[in-house]
């Protein structure tokens, strides 16, 4: 499962001799201080113990390897064979992830993925000793996907452990953790994640080509793999989800969707993804169907507010004033009374504003964080308008904007609207409402072209599946939903056949 | 190939950009007009006067100013056609003016009985003016003077009078409802004759036109609506009291909601009822030749006054209110009706219209002399009340008192 290309190129065989292999490794590893490389002796044997100390936990070194070696008779052990390695492994390190190696590159990586190598006098294997490093971040709420009811618990930069909080919600034997590495200088694990006999068959071996295919010489974040394996590289729109919390993979891998995981990253990959993913929460689930449907139907209202407010605001107010109602006209006109700018320049001067505050709230330090919501307040709020140069009713539109923007579940979903939001400002400062029709049906147009591994982007709208309309715009209660999203061509398209509304006991009166 | 598609998509795309912003208008560059005023001019054919808003002094955003100044500013010029008087009102405003929001437009009464109206036309072509602004008649005035009548709750004079007909039509069925499009459609079948609403002012309209006029508890002047005038072709041939408005509205099944008072007998008391529900159902025919129209009128309503001494827990006394209200209102619309059958002869009922619809060949014959047909036509009304309510309390307090008190 290793990278074969690099195991082939340069494959050199572990020698017999102990002091070749430690020559070998101080070449490879050269001086770097966390390398380290010490002689061992146990029972009559010669070893030497080597280690990226920067990546092993030295309490685990001196407990799993070497008190056992001490504590181990091994005076009627004649260490060469493989066998041989094969019977003191099983005597020393039985509850130890442990492999054995035959050359020098499968060693190199395994000590780069944090193992311990040991080298023994006379033997042409090496034994590599899992020893990962225990201090990782702790498990915690993850920051950009908070929810009220339901699990609060969030990936984390370690990969181990991410695995295993999927695993500790689906247990099942069929979920299978695929591992590729990828990075011709990061050597980044990167798992793929699925349940084997839900998950759609083509699909799956379209999605390893498309990994296999992956020449990088760096991969720090799944950002990175979504690029390099995305559909439409050229799309404002998002063709992978992702997220932060292990509940809404799990629910993903359960409906028969493919899981990305890379180590080092918090944010794990879902495939394919529709349009509609995106305006659904896993807390959709927890709370009362009839809350979620109205909560869907707000997050829609909003992306289309935070798309198309100021556009349509700037194209009615220049071009189409009979259909404002004339008292709303009269509210609007007696604002603007005074601004010396062009209702499209005020609109691009605030939103600009919104945009660079934004980015400074995120960017800055925390200890200067409360400064932004100072400043930003003075910059697009009253003072403005009391400045002469903003009209009241624009801080209305371009606040509700902002507002309807950050609504959206998934970030990289609210990053397009902030994109096309400007679009459709130009080209309703140039074309009025007629231009934004213009512009909606280019990028409807642009939508049902997508595809996210073989499934369009606008499933199940278009093309129209009405048996998936139960969760999509609306969410009918669980015990409606017997089949999984047919979009997704599952071999098992039934997922609850049983399920039923839960009642009390009928023709019983006799409480 | 693939290289010239995107430079020619290319091209196709920035031609878009060509015809940009032609009719841009940026809202501080507008005037919001709201009516019009139509008269006889004295040096050219019209004068047109044109009511444009003073935002700031409107809206409630005090930080725009508000120092109690007109909240609209009138001026008038003379000239041939309305069309370019209304392109030319630059001569005296300073803004480009919109004519969407119009809501109301006045003609003088002079225009009116001349039948010079022919403007309607450049109303109903200009892509810009709707078609659905209240057409006045002003009676007895210059209709520019409508315009420069001030009044203190709804500070714009012709915003003002749109909003106080329709609350009129829908409280009482005091004003014809009609919109210019109604008008032109009467204007055009063979069948109908127009109708407008009429408004007179009260008090000096020199004192109506500044803002002192609204300091007053009763205002000194002040546009009153006083009925509908009466149109036979272009022509107006006459007004109507606003009862009589009501009893049109009623007969073309467009009364939303009245109070009707009826007399006990005659004793001078009398019993009110509010009408809530009303449908009218008109059958037109011939018999011996003669045009005959039934109006049929059924209506739910319930006692609002209860004056007699008929106690309205009694189901009979129920039955009796229903029949004197029948008869009553039964009496009042037929009135009405042949006022402007043997005054007017014109029909401003459509009741030709029924009769096209529903004798189309019998009225082919006569669609040209309607009118007087229809002057000669035997109209009957039926009025079928049904009283459902009495209110909160029944027996009227007159009746419950001590005798002899």
């Amino acid at each position: 499962m290793l990278n074969k290309q690099q195991s082939s190129k340069n494959s050199q065989p572990i020698s017999v001799k102990l002091q070749d292999n430690t020559s070998y490794l101080n070449k490879v590893f050269g001086s770097s201080a966390d390398f380290y490389s010490e002689p061992i002796q146990f029972g009559l044997h010669q070893g030497t113990l080597s280690y990226l100390t920067s990546m092993t936990d030295p309490h685990a070194i001196s407990t799993k390897i070497l008190l056992p070696l001490t504590e181990l008779n091994l005076e009627d052990i004649e260490i060469n064979e493989k066998e041989r390695l094969d019977s003191l492994c099983k005597r020393t390190f039985s509850g130890t992830r442990y492999s054995i190696f035959d050359n020098q590159s499968d060693v190199v990586r395994s000590i780069l993925s944090g193992g311990a190598i040991l080298y023994i006098e006379g033997a042409s294997q090496a034994i590599s000793i899992s020893i990962g490093l225990a201090k990782t971040r702790s498990i915690e709420e993850p920051s950009t996907q908070t929810i009220i009811r339901g699990p609060k618990d969030g990936f984390i930069e370690d990969i181990g452990i991410n695995m295993s909080l999927i695993r500790r919600r689906i247990k099942n034997p069929a979920l299978r953790f695929e591992q590729f590495i990828h990075g011709t200088e990061t050597n980044t694990t990167i798992m793929l994640v699925y349940i084997d006999g839900i998950v759609n068959d083509k699909m799956l071996q379209e999605l390893k080509q498309r990994i296999n295919h992956i020449d990088t010489n760096a991969v720090l974040d799944s950002g990175n793999i979504e690029e390099l394996i995305t559909d439409n590289a050229f799309s404002p729109f998002p063709l992978i989800f992702s997220a932060e919390r292990p509940d809404a993979i799990a629910s993903q891998l359960v409906s028969g969707k493919v899981a990305i995981m890379v180590d080092g990253s918090p944010f794990v990959l879902a495939l394919p993804a529709t349009f509609a993913d995106f305006f659904k929460v896993t807390e959709d689930y927890y709370q009362p169907f009839m809350m979620s449907t109205f909560i869907r139907l707000v997050r829609y209202l909003a992306f289309g507010l935070a798309l198309l407010l100021p556009g349509a605001y700037v194209a009615v107010i220049t071009y189409h004033h009979e259909i404002i109602p004339t008292p709303l006209l009269i509210g609007i006109v007696s604002q603007r009374e005074g601004i010396p700018f062009p209702a499209v320049v005020e609109v691009m001067i605030m939103e600009i504003t919104f945009e660079i505050l934004r980015e400074a709230g995120v960017r800055m330090p925390r200890a200067v964080g409360s400064t932004v919501s100072i400043v930003g307040g003075l910059v697009i709020g009253q003072a403005a308008v009391e400045a002469g140069i903003i009209s009241n009713i624009m801080v209305i539109i371009v606040a509700l904007t902002a507002i309807s923007s950050f609504v959206s579940p998934i970030y990289s979903f609210s990053v397009s609207t902030r994109l096309l939001r400007f679009s459709f400002i130009i080209i309703g400062a140039f074309l009025g409402l007629y231009g934004i029709i213009l512009g909606l049906l280019a990028l409807i147009g642009h939508l049902v072209s997508l595809r996210s591994f073989g499934t369009p982007y606008m499933a199940p709208i278009a093309p129209l599946q009405l048996a998936d309309q139960k969760d999509t715009l609306i969410r009918l209660p669980l015990w409606m939903m017997k089949r999984r999203p047919s979009y997704l061509q599952s071999p098992l398209p039934v997922q609850q056949p049983n399920v039923e509304k839960p009642q009390p006991p009928q023709g019983d009166d006799s409480s | 190939m693939k290289r010239i598609i995107w430079c020619t998509g290319f091209l196709l795309l920035t031609c878009s950009l060509l015809t940009g912003c032609w009719d841009r208008r940026e809202l501080n560059d507008v005037g919001i007009v709201t009516g019009m005023a139509i008269d006889k001019g004295s040096k050219a054919k019209f004068k047109l006067s044109v009511e444009a808003l003073n935002v700031t002094e409107i809206s409630s955003n005090k930080s725009g100013g508000g120092g109690g100044n007109t909240a609209s500013v009138v001026y008038s010029q003379e000239g041939d056609t309305i069309a370019e008087m209304a392109r030319r009102m630059n001569t005296l405003f300073t803004r480009k003016l919109i004519y969407s929001h119009m809501r109301t437009v006045a003609i003088s009464e002079e225009i009116a009985r001349e039948g010079v109206v022919e403007f309607f036309d450049f109303m109903e072509r200009d892509r810009e003016i709707r078609n659905d602004f209240n057409v006045l008649v002003v009676k007895g005035h210059q209709a520019a003077d409508v315009l420069r009548v001030s009044y203190p709750l709804q500070k714009v004079s012709t915003m003002k009078l749109n909003s106080q007909l329709n609350t009129l039509v829908k409280d009482y069925g005091g004003d014809p409802d009609v919109r210019l499009r109604d008008i032109i459609a009467a204007w055009v079948s063979k069948g109908r004759e127009p109708v407008s609403a009429v408004v007179s002012i009260v008090g000096p309209v020199s004192k109506g036109n500044s803002t002192e006029n609204m300091k007053k508890i009763t205002p000194d002047a002040n546009v009153q609506a006083v009925g509908m005038a009466l149109f036979k072709g272009l022509k107006l041939k006459g007004f109507l009291p606003i009862k009589d408005v009501r009893n049109f509205l009623w007969t073309q099944d467009k009364l939303k909601r009245t109070t009707v008072s009826v007399p006990c007998g005659n004793n001078n008391r009398f019993f009110a009822v509010r009408v809530y529900r009303s449908q009218t159902d008109t059958k037109a025919y011939f018999k011996n030749k003669q045009p005959h129209i039934d109006v049929t009128i059924r209506f739910e309503a319930f006692i609002n006054v209860a004056q007699c001494s008929m106690d309205p827990s009694k189901l009979d006394a129920f039955q009796q209110y229903e029949k004197m209200a029948s008869k009553y209102i039964e009496k009042d619309i037929t009135q009405t009706i042949s006022k402007v059958q043997h005054d007017y002869q014109s029909d401003i009922f459509g009741f030709g219209e029924v009769m096209n619809r529903q004798n189309h060949s019998e009225f082919k014959k006569i669609e040209n002399n309607w009118n007087n047909v229809f002057a000669k036509a035997k109209i009957t009304v039926k009025v079928k009340a049904n009283i459902r309510r009495a209110g909160l309390i029944k027996n009227p307090f007159i009746n419950e008192m001590k005798k002899g008190q």
